[in-house]
């Protein structure tokens, strides 16, 4: 089976927008940081999950066209994680401050990692665990 | 830069006598030659995931396949080469011919590819090689010119699909690492001590990033490149018949640096980073 060239590019802006999503979630630990709401340790912390989940990202981008050809994800499937995807990146948009940051950054990793694992090997616990992961994440934005 | 050379190269060609489009492809190809090395570059993001404690999981395979790519760009830049000397066959032996033959010889993939890459991306990248060297090796005839231009288009094409495909993901790729790093240098900027800097990156930092921003040139470049002369080769096979006429060679150049012109735009435009 070929590559399906419109799935590809789908799964390449998803990466894209678990970029975004990690890059918004520093942005706020750093505005915190820098008004001394969090401490050195905790920004620390925050900074290593979002190099971690833009890795993660990166990994989406080799992945999807070097591993897909056998079982590319649904396209239905994609779009769910898109969309909610999205929306977490609309919320961190919003959001200017929490007491909840590591919780915001490791809860990015966990999208980042869980939404890569779904590109990459697709099935439906991988899906169902790339969209709980999306759910933790908005629970913790939300406080 | 690089265009206005094609362009003013294209121009010169046109007043050359018949056969100039198959020299003119012939040349677009073997630009190509300047960039043998543009995917060991891969490892830029590799080395610097290794400084930053952090190494990347994909980076042995994708640094596995590096030889293999030399492979395929000898094979593409002999083809070329084979192609000029067949174009013109007005002595036994010339510069191109011993240039088509070398690189044929050296363009053997050594080692299977990676399990990182899509099969079935190279299997046609494997494939394609093979039917360019069938192409290299040989007579330089001009008799010969267009069985094989019509038999190696398909492997042409192959060929520099699996080569776009690989460069459009090392630039994303690429720009992932440049943003992180400069993410990393505004969170040292903030005055403390995140994790990079307590790993001694902030002196390479900058550095990395322009050797990135260079990679994704490089890149542009190559694809600029290889787009051209694939498509300069499918415009070759359309019009075989019209191959030795002055008239009709004339009408191909010009088609040609249409095409040349347009990819250079569009590659062009699609690195140019967004505005912030």
């Amino acid at each position: 089976m070929a590559i399906d060239p419109d799935s590809l590019t789908e799964i390449l802006q998803l990466a894209q927008i678990c970029e975004d999503v990690a890059r918004a979630a520093l942005r706020i630990a750093q505005d915190q940081l820098r008004t001394k709401l969090i401490t050195q340790d905790v920004f620390d912390q925050a900074f290593q999950d979002y190099g971690l989940a833009m890795q993660k990202a990166r990994d989406m981008y080799y992945q999807a066209s070097h591993s897909l050809t056998q079982q590319i994800i649904h396209a239905a499937d994609l779009k769910t994680l898109t969309d909610q995807t999205a929306e977490l990146k609309a919320s961190l948009a919003r959001l200017t401050r929490t007491e909840h940051i590591l919780a915001i950054s490791f809860g990015v990793v966990t999208l980042a990692a869980t939404i890569a694992a779904a590109v990459t090997a697709p099935g439906e616990a991988a899906l169902r665990a790339a969209v709980t992961a999306g759910t933790t994440l908005k629970t913790a934005i939300t406080g | 830069m690089g265009g206005l050379v094609v362009m003013a190269w294209l121009g010169s060609a046109a007043c050359a006598p018949s056969l100039a489009s198959v020299r003119t492809t012939a040349t677009l190809g073997q630009q190509a030659a300047a960039f043998e090395g543009v995917f060991d570059l891969a490892a830029i993001h590799c080395r610097y995931m290794d400084d930053a404690r952090a190494p990347d999981p994909m980076c042995p395979q994708l640094q596995k396949d590096t030889a293999n790519w030399h492979a395929v760009n000898r094979a593409l830049v002999g083809y070329a080469a084979a192609l000029a000397a067949m174009a013109d066959d007005s002595t036994d032996r010339n510069e191109q011919t011993d240039i088509a033959t070398a690189l044929g010889a050296t363009a053997q993939l050594g080692q299977p590819w990676s399990a990182a890459l899509n099969p079935n991306l190279t299997a046609g990248v494997s494939q394609g090689v093979a039917t360019l060297i069938s192409g290299i090796v040989g007579v330089y005839r001009r008799e010969r010119l267009g069985e094989t231009i019509r038999a190696s288009n398909d492997a042409l094409q192959a060929v520099v699909r699996g080569i776009d495909e690989n460069i459009a993901l090392l630039d994303r790729a690429d720009l992932n690492l440049l943003a992180t790093i400069a993410d990393t240098i505004t969170s040292i900027q903030l005055g403390n001590s995140p994790k990079a800097d307590r790993d001694g990156l902030t002196i390479a930092l900058h550095a990395v990033e322009v050797e990135v921003t260079a990679h994704r040139a490089a890149l542009a470049s190559y694809k600029i490149a290889v787009d051209v002369f694939a498509k300069a080769h499918a415009q070759l096979r359309k019009k075989l018949s019209g191959l030795g006429d002055r008239t009709a060679d004339l009408e191909l150049l010009k088609l040609i640096a249409t095409d040349a012109a347009t990819i250079a735009k569009s590659v062009r435009t699609a690195i140019t980073p967004p505005a912030p």
